[in-house]
């Protein structure tokens, strides 16, 4: 069959039929080319928008990065770092006003930090009233902490997920809040954590200019929250190794200072060997030992260890050094001396802190040791050939616990000391040195010493003491100062005071060295 | 042998007392935990504090130190502490200290108020 066409040609039905479909084909290829090359125009802008975005994010964590880097270089500030990060949020999104948020150190409460702007209260007030002056309101946020989980605050750090709120009205979050009568159109929220922990929220409340935030405003907030999050905690562990450098400091302080209490010289005598050993523990506590040359007849030996440790130890030992120096002087009667001691020393001292002592005067002459012991470990003494130690521990209690009478239970012993007779004084830190099963020292080991090594001299016998406190421990950490003070009783060989020898020996030569 | 634990419970309380037990060691490691036990015990009003120390094993001076803390705090409230059936070793301590004479320590029950029901 044939038809005429409109120019007049002559085409079957058959193919004007092909042509047709052929076009129709055509269109539809094109239809779809175009709306291909539509749709990849449209995912390249947004590929675009992506990349301006990531860029922008890029663009303004770097400048936070520098400025908190900077920031950071001239001192860790938990303050400024802390402003830093607000202003910048607030900047980056153009917020009316921010706030951050952190999670308190002792309880898991958050409190405001920072504040900025007209900063509405996000959860109910404690008090009722209206603040109309930002700074009041501003002071009030501050003050009042929010518990974790409550009100909206509360629930991102809880949650660790951040929130954008387009409209506070219609959102669940916060449909009911009143805002303490601010006026508060959009919200957004983002969680400050590291390693899981959550160290705060930083808020943004009201787009400037009456528009609302975006997923940019909130991708920008959380890119600023992830690294404020690993800023703050980096100042937080700067501070702690600040503390740490600090207490170390103070402790070396108290060491230093409790060495300058010691005596820098052990005086020599004709009729006598002297020694003394002190080694302070890891956290230094309070023990003494002095040489007190009153006059040329009488020597004053001491011992103590005070209660507390550090440096209200040291300061208590100093005080009461002074006053025993002092006493030592004006009376040989070491009861007398320390009573006035204990009196002084109670009225300085905390009711807590008391001082143990052994206060002794020996009469460089006849050998006369006097002593009283005020609540401090036994006198051991034990003479050249005897296999057994004497132990003096008369009646006496710790100073400065209670003024005046009750000191009165105190005795003075006076022992006549025999030519070969060696006395020790020690620290319970000596005793209750403890070995690898918790097992102490104790006083049994010190006497066997005292038997077996007083004939070698007071520093030999300190020395021996030591190598045994050491052996037995093993590496075991010292809890307590160890101090010792031994003296060996030459007499003189005609009963005569001899004059004294030369010049006194280092006393640096028997402390022990850590 | 030293015991670096301290546990601390209330045993009893009655009729203007109240009986805490201290068991282990009380030294300078375990000082600040027993001080914030006893915190309780010195706003708890109770006339007479009654410590058991018939499980506690050590006392350092720092030990002693807290002891005499909780003493003066109880004073000012016109409350009594009193130590209640030291070891032998412990009472050496005290007896070493000459604190005998400062600290109540008692060795029988009768000794305080109202004895408890354990």
């Amino acid at each position: 069959m044939r038809v005429a066409c409109p120019w007049k040609c002559c085409v079957s039905l058959e193919e004007t039929f092909f042509l047709i479909w052929i076009i129709l084909i055509l269109v539809i290829a094109a239809a779809g080319l175009g709306l291909l090359l539509a749709q990849s125009q449209r995912r390249l802008r947004i590929m675009a928008y992506e990349l301006e975005l990531r860029q922008r994010e890029k663009k303004t964590v770097f400048e936070f990065l520098d400025r908190i880097g900077s920031n950071l270089t001239a001192g860790a500030d938990g303050n400024a770092t802390m402003e830093l990060i607000v202003s910048f949020a607030q900047d980056a999104t153009k917020a009316d006003a921010a706030a951050l948020f952190l999670v308190e150190q002792t309880s898991p409460t958050l409190r405001a930090r920072i504040v900025k702007g007209l900063f509405p209260p996000l959860h109910k007030l404690s008090s009722d009233k209206i603040f109309a002056k930002r700074k009041y309101l501003a002071d009030l946020i501050m003050k009042e902490t929010i518990r974790l989980g409550e009100g909206v605050v509360g629930k991102v750090a809880a949650s660790g997920a951040g929130l954008l709120i387009v409209d506070v009205a219609r959102d669940s979050h916060t449909a009911d809040a009143d805002f303490g009568g601010v006026d508060v159109r959009d919200m957004l929220l983002a969680p400050l954590s590291v390693r899981a922990e959550s160290l705060g929220v930083l808020v943004l409340v009201n787009k400037q200019g009456g528009g609302r935030f975006n997923a940019v405003d909130q991708s920008l907030v959380s890119a600023i929250a992830n690294q404020a999050a690993v800023t703050l905690d980096l100042v937080r562990l700067w501070r702690l190794r600040a503390e740490q450098q600090r207490m170390e400091h103070e402790l070396e302080l108290a060491r230093s200072f409790q060495a300058m209490l010691l005596p820098r010289k052990t005086p020599r005598f004709e009729a006598l060997e002297l020694a003394g050993f002190y080694q302070p523990a890891q956290e230094v506590g309070g023990d003494y030992y002095d040489f007190i040359e009153i006059d040329d007849r009488s020597l004053g030996i001491v011992i103590a260890d005070v209660s507390g440790k550090g440096i209200p130890g040291a300061l208590v030992m100093a005080a009461v050094r002074a006053t025993l120096h002092a006493e030592a002087r004006l009376s040989r009667s070491p009861k007398v001396v320390l009573q006035r001691v204990n009196d002084q020393a109670a009225r300085d001292t905390s009711d807590s802190v008391f001082i143990t002592m052994t206060y002794a005067v020996l009469d460089l002459q006849t050998g006369i040791f006097r002593f009283c012991r005020a609540g401090h470990e036994p006198v051991l003494c034990c003479t050249d050939g005897d296999s057994e130690v004497k132990s003096y521990a008369p009646e006496g209690i710790a100073l400065g616990v209670m003024e005046g009478s009750v000191f009165g239970v105190t005795q003075e012993q006076e022992i006549q000391l025999a030519r070969g007779e060696t006395v020790l004084l020690y620290t319970d830190g000596v005793t209750e040195a403890v070995d690898r099963d918790s097992f102490e020292y104790g006083e049994a080991r010190v006497r066997a010493g005292l038997i077996a090594q007083g004939h070698l001299g007071p520093q030999a016998l300190l020395d021996s003491i030591v190598a045994g406190v050491e052996k037995f421990s093993a590496g075991m950490p010292q809890h307590d100062d160890m101090t010792m003070v031994a003296l060996r009783w030459r007499g003189h060989p005609d009963g005569a005071l001899s004059t004294a020898e030369g010049a006194a020996i280092e006393a640096g030569d028997s402390l022990g060295t850590k | 042998m030293k015991n670096y634990n301290l546990v601390i419970h209330d045993v009893a309380e009655g009729d203007g007392f109240r009986r805490a037990e201290i068991v282990g060691s009380l030294d300078s490691h375990t000082v600040v935990a027993f001080e914030q036990s006893v915190q309780d015990l010195v706003h708890g009003g109770a006339g007479t504090v009654v410590l058991d120390i018939c499980n506690l094993t050590y006392i350092s001076s720092a030990g002693i130190s807290a002891l005499m803390g909780l003493k003066y705090k109880l004073q000012q409230r016109d409350e009594e502490l009193v130590l209640f059936k030291p070891t032998e070793k412990v009472l050496r301590v005290f007896k070493m200290l000459g604190f005998t004479s400062i600290f109540r320590i008692v060795d029988n029950e009768s000794a305080f108020a109202s004895p408890p029901n354990r």
